[in-house]
């Protein structure tokens, strides 16, 4: 298993970032709530969000792990469980975890960018956008309804927007944050979905018994 | 026990229990990673804070740990081709926690109401999980004090369109942060919303 441990300065616990979770120390077996982020472009995120800040830095840079991410190597040690169901770094949105893993591998999303479906009885929609990769997903329980979801796109090249639309009651979406933004439901917030999109091996190392949607 | 912590990378791997079959090989690999990488060092103030209750880092990992010398401060940005990271979730999950330190120019300062969950609330699963240590902490420096670009036109002098960032939104504080500069850094304690957060890449 491939995955980034953090320690907290004030106990010395180690936390695993992939699991929320701290595995070593005071805190250990203790979980963290998870905050829900989206991996996107800035060109995208910004067009959602123009009041956006954004973190400081010095020049255009680099990415140092670019090549990495394309290569077919598995992080520093090699997978411990090679699931060929998917390559290797093929990139999913994981969701699930403990309670009954499920992955979404991105080159399913691209044929289908909205998906209504359930995870472990619960009704939910994953979203993706094609332009940027950015795949997230929500709870398709608004108050008392359960939506039914379809994207609804607006405006061309730069200014090009999607939605997500659901055809219960005509109100759009922000999908990538799960805000109403214009109808009957407007001020209503979808639940969002802990998720996390990552590489296949790293995902299946730790989840061997996910279920892969359309395979 | 109120605590506040904060997160500080530190460059392990858990990895599942084949120890005599693998061990060699991570010895290997940990040695080949290490003498490639080249520590970040942008100045971050990750130093500034205590650690003197932290134990010896040989007491963090445990048993079957394998453990390499941290690298030489050398370079401010590693080689385009260094070898992988151990970090392979591409979107890590933001998790929320207390911070006694993140107090970035615009964002108000964490509220101390907020307490880590009660550990027993959930059981966990039990995991299989061996922590091989590759990097000593702090090799790999978090972010502790942030500061941002206040306008997108600042930020569009540094942020190309294409560029991938990780996007967070708490009541209406929206901000992005660099998945290339991440890279560099793995983990931003900061304050969203009134909300202290550790976002981890």
């Amino acid at each position: 298993m491939n995955a980034l441990i953090m320690f907290d300065r004030q106990t010395g616990s180690l936390w695993s970032h992939f699991l929320s979770e701290a595995i070593e120390g005071v805190y250990k077996g203790t979980r963290l709530e998870n905050v829900p982020l989206v991996l996107t472009t800035w060109g995208e995120w910004k067009k959602t969000f123009p009041q956006t800040i954004a973190l400081h830095k010095s020049g255009f840079g680099y990415d140092p792990y670019e090549s990495y991410y394309v290569r077919d190597d598995a992080g520093v040690i090699g997978e411990s469980n090679r699931d060929t169901r998917l390559g290797r770094k093929e990139l999913v949105l994981a969701v699930g975890f403990d309670e009954g893993p499920l992955a979404f591998p991105h080159s399913e999303l691209v044929k289908q960018s909205v998906v209504n479906t359930e995870l472990n009885g619960l009704p939910i929609v994953v979203y993706y956008h094609k332009p940027t990769a950015t795949a997230t997903a929500f709870s398709r329980v608004a108050g008392d309804e359960t939506l039914t979801f379809e994207i609804q796109s607006e405006g061309e090249g730069d200014s090009a927007r999607e939605w997500l639309l659901d055809k219960d009651t005509g109100t759009r979406w922000i999908p990538f944050t799960g805000q109403a933004w214009e109808g009957d439901l407007q001020g209503l917030r979808l639940e969002p979905v802990h998720g996390v999109n990552v590489f296949w091996f790293a995902w299946s190392d730790f989840y061997p018994d996910t279920e892969v949607f359309g395979k | 026990m109120y605590v506040e912590p904060h997160f500080i990378p530190m460059k392990s791997l858990f990895i599942k229990a084949e120890p005599m079959i693998r061990i060699s090989r991570w010895i290997f690999v940990a040695v080949v990673f290490t003498a490639a990488w080249f520590l970040v060092s942008c100045g971050v103030e990750s130093a500034n804070d205590d650690v003197s209750t932290l134990p010896p880092a040989e007491e963090v990992a445990t048993g079957e740990t394998v453990r390499v010398g941290a690298p030489d401060p050398v370079a401010e940005f590693p080689p385009a081709d260094t070898p992988v990271s151990q970090r392979s979730a591409t979107a890590a999950p933001s998790v929320a926690i207390t911070d006694d330190t993140a107090t970035p120019e615009n964002t108000p300062t964490a509220s101390p109401a907020d307490t880590l969950p009660d550990p027993t609330a959930t059981p966990m699963p039990e995991r299989d999980l061996d922590i091989v240590t590759l990097l000593a902490p702090d090799a790999i420096p978090s972010i502790d004090t942030p500061t941002f670009f206040n306008s997108l036109d600042d930020a569009n002098e540094v942020y190309r369109d294409t560029e991938l960032v990780l996007g967070i939104e708490i009541d209406g504080d929206a901000r992005a942060y660099s998945v290339p500069l991440l890279s560099r850094h793995e983990i931003v304690n900061d304050v969203v919303g009134g909300k202290p957060v550790a976002v981890t890449w």
